[in-house]
């Protein structure tokens, strides 16, 4: 019996429902919003001039809808992501502890009754220091839980904002009939049957009947005005205004990465930085075989303990290699994986290792805070502004509102990917971190003095956008 | 009634490409809703499960919606396709 309970809950699968939620992000956000895009500018050019106007609105708003929707399951991933891990940390805190708790207890019993008072004194007091960590593990997941809750609210909110405790069939009503101008509204009715028996061909029949309701469709191009989904573009802005204010506090005032040589160089040194990580192969087959060890020891025995068993069995692998350089072969399917979506957001490389950096400058606390400046300086800049910078370039923001919103789509999709990716990220960035910081010299030492601007505001901008 | 440019041909392509767009969208939202109660049955925390299921049922609702939005497109194309083929006899 144990003397603690165990949180409840299953931190394995809420994060496999993140990945999926993820997964579905990048679906919508990117893909469907994407194949939006295109089908929409063949109609336009099909359609006589006098309709083109009514018809790109509505569409736009549509387009604006599926960013949002993405940027939305992102933040909701991020914060399911969030849970889980502190739900797993807790849980494992907790058994640790029972474990602890019962063994000290029965020591003490049996010093007890040898008549050892001073054992039994000091069985005692590891049990008082057990009862002390699982407080303090409940404190982190109580802490969690409040991130959570308020994560989910905003994103509740963003959808069927001014209400307050709503049931998930209300919400689903009312999200739906919230974006839809007046006229074409979603039968409730059908709506609650759709949502508590999940069937496409009922949930065609509540879009064919709006649809009906709406003239023919026409109605529905009257949605230029609808408050909501306004309401959404400016949520989708704000997103990428957060990620570029974060990104200017990274940046700080030098260089300036905006001017396009410094921008340039910089690339170039990301490049250079990933072409010595691909030259670099894999290592000896001992030092891969040792940071696999040590992979699967370190979560048992801890760092230290796993490390001093990996070098007894390799004694001829460096340390530095086993730790800096673990998992050199997980960061190769990370790069494939991110091929499609970053070629169409600015480039490989750049996403790639400035995902890379600005993760491992938001997580990493082990790092010297000079080099995470320059990591997130660089990751900032070549994610956000990339996406920002790409969108621009293919001549697909207009304006405003036309750049936050395809630049959000792009954000969605890196985000998709460096959540889904994350440990290959954060494992592949300590083998790409001495190249990186070379490059990136200069920006370290300008930068240092906004080390404190990698801090809270920053982390829960990578939690929502990033996961 | 006159019209100035137009393809109705391209017009029924780029209809039918809305409409699958809309299903899919439409599949989307059932997978959002199945997804949020999948992970509320995870949570573990009634506060956190009941969060998790509104917040994928309201994202689910606006996916829905903006199948609603795509169909109207798709139907709106198809209903100028049929106008252009009137007025001009089929074909441009």
């Amino acid at each position: 019996m144990s003397t603690f309970p165990v949180p409840p809950g299953d931190p394995a699968g809420l994060r496999d429902a993140a990945g999926r939620l993820s997964g579905l992000s990048g679906t919508l956000g990117e893909a469907r919003g994407s194949c939006l895009r295109t089908l929409g500018q063949q109609t336009e050019t099909a359609l006589p001039t006098a309709r083109v106007a009514a018809f790109a609105g509505a569409r736009g708003q549509a387009t604006t809808a599926t960013s949002a929707v993405g940027a939305s399951l992102v933040a909701v991933a991020g914060a399911l992501a969030d849970y889980a891990d502190a739900l797993e940390a807790t849980q494992r805190a907790v058994r640790d502890a029972n474990a602890r708790h019962d063994d000290a207890r029965a020591r003490g019993r049996a010093a007890e009754t040898a008549g050892d008072l001073a054992a039994a004194q000091t069985c005692r007091a590891e049990m008082s220091r057990q009862a002390a960590a699982v407080d303090t593990a409940g404190h982190g997941l109580s802490a969690a839980r409040q991130r959570v809750v308020s994560a989910l609210g905003h994103e509740v909110g963003a959808w069927v904002p001014d209400t307050g405790s709503l049931t998930p069939v209300r919400a689903w009503q009312q999200a739906a009939a919230g974006l839809l101008p007046p006229g074409s509204s979603l039968d409730a009715g059908t709506l609650l049957d759709a949502y508590h028996h999940p069937d496409a061909v009922l949930a065609k029949d509540v879009v064919s009947r709006a649809v009906k309701l709406a003239s023919k469709g026409y109605q529905l191009y009257d949605v230029l005005g609808h408050s909501r989904v306004w309401l959404l573009a400016q949520l989708a802005e704000r997103r990428l205004v957060q990620a570029l204010g974060v990104y200017q506090e990274l940046k700080g005032s030098s260089p300036d990465l905006d001017d396009p040589a410094t921008w340039e160089r910089y690339l170039a040194a990301e490049r250079e930085a990933l072409r010595r990580w691909s030259a670099g192969g894999a290592g000896s087959k001992d030092a891969q075989r040792a940071q696999q060890l040590w992979k699967m020891l370190r979560g048992f025995q801890g760092d230290e303990l796993a490390l001093a068993n990996v070098l007894r069995r390799f004694p001829s692998v460096p340390p530095a290699d086993v730790v800096r350089f673990g998992f050199l072969d997980r960061l190769a399917p990370a790069v494939q994986a991110a091929k499609p979506v970053a070629a169409r957001v600015v480039g490989p490389v750049s996403v790639v290792t400035g995902a890379v950096d600005l993760h491992t400058a938001l997580t990493d606390d082990a790092m010297a805070s000079d080099d995470r400046v320059a990591r997130g300086v660089g990751g900032g800049a070549a994610v956000v502004g990339g996406v920002a910078t790409t969108a621009l370039a293919l001549g697909i923001a207009t304006g405003p509102v036309g750049v936050g919103v395809v630049a959000v789509a792009g954000v969605v999709a890196v985000g998709a990917w460096a959540y889904e990716n994350r440990e290959e990220i954060a494992d592949g960035a300590r083998r790409l971190g001495g190249a990186i910081s070379d490059g990136a010299g200069e920006v370290a030492d300008a930068a240092e003095e906004v080390a404190g601007a990698v801090g809270d505001g920053a982390r829960q901008v990578w939690k929502g956008l990033f996961g | 009634m006159s019209f100035a440019g137009g393809d109705p041909i391209q017009l029924q392509v780029a209809s039918a490409g809305l409409r699958a767009l809309s299903e899919d969208l439409v599949g989307d939202a059932l997978a959002l809703t199945a997804q949020g109660r999948s992970a509320a049955a995870l949570a573990g925390d009634g506060t956190v499960a009941s969060l998790v299921e509104t917040a994928l049922a309201a994202v689910g609702g606006a996916v829905l919606a903006t199948s609603a939005l795509v169909s109207g497109l798709s139907q709106g194309a198809t209903t100028a396709g049929d106008q252009l083929q009137r007025a001009t006899g089929g074909g441009r």
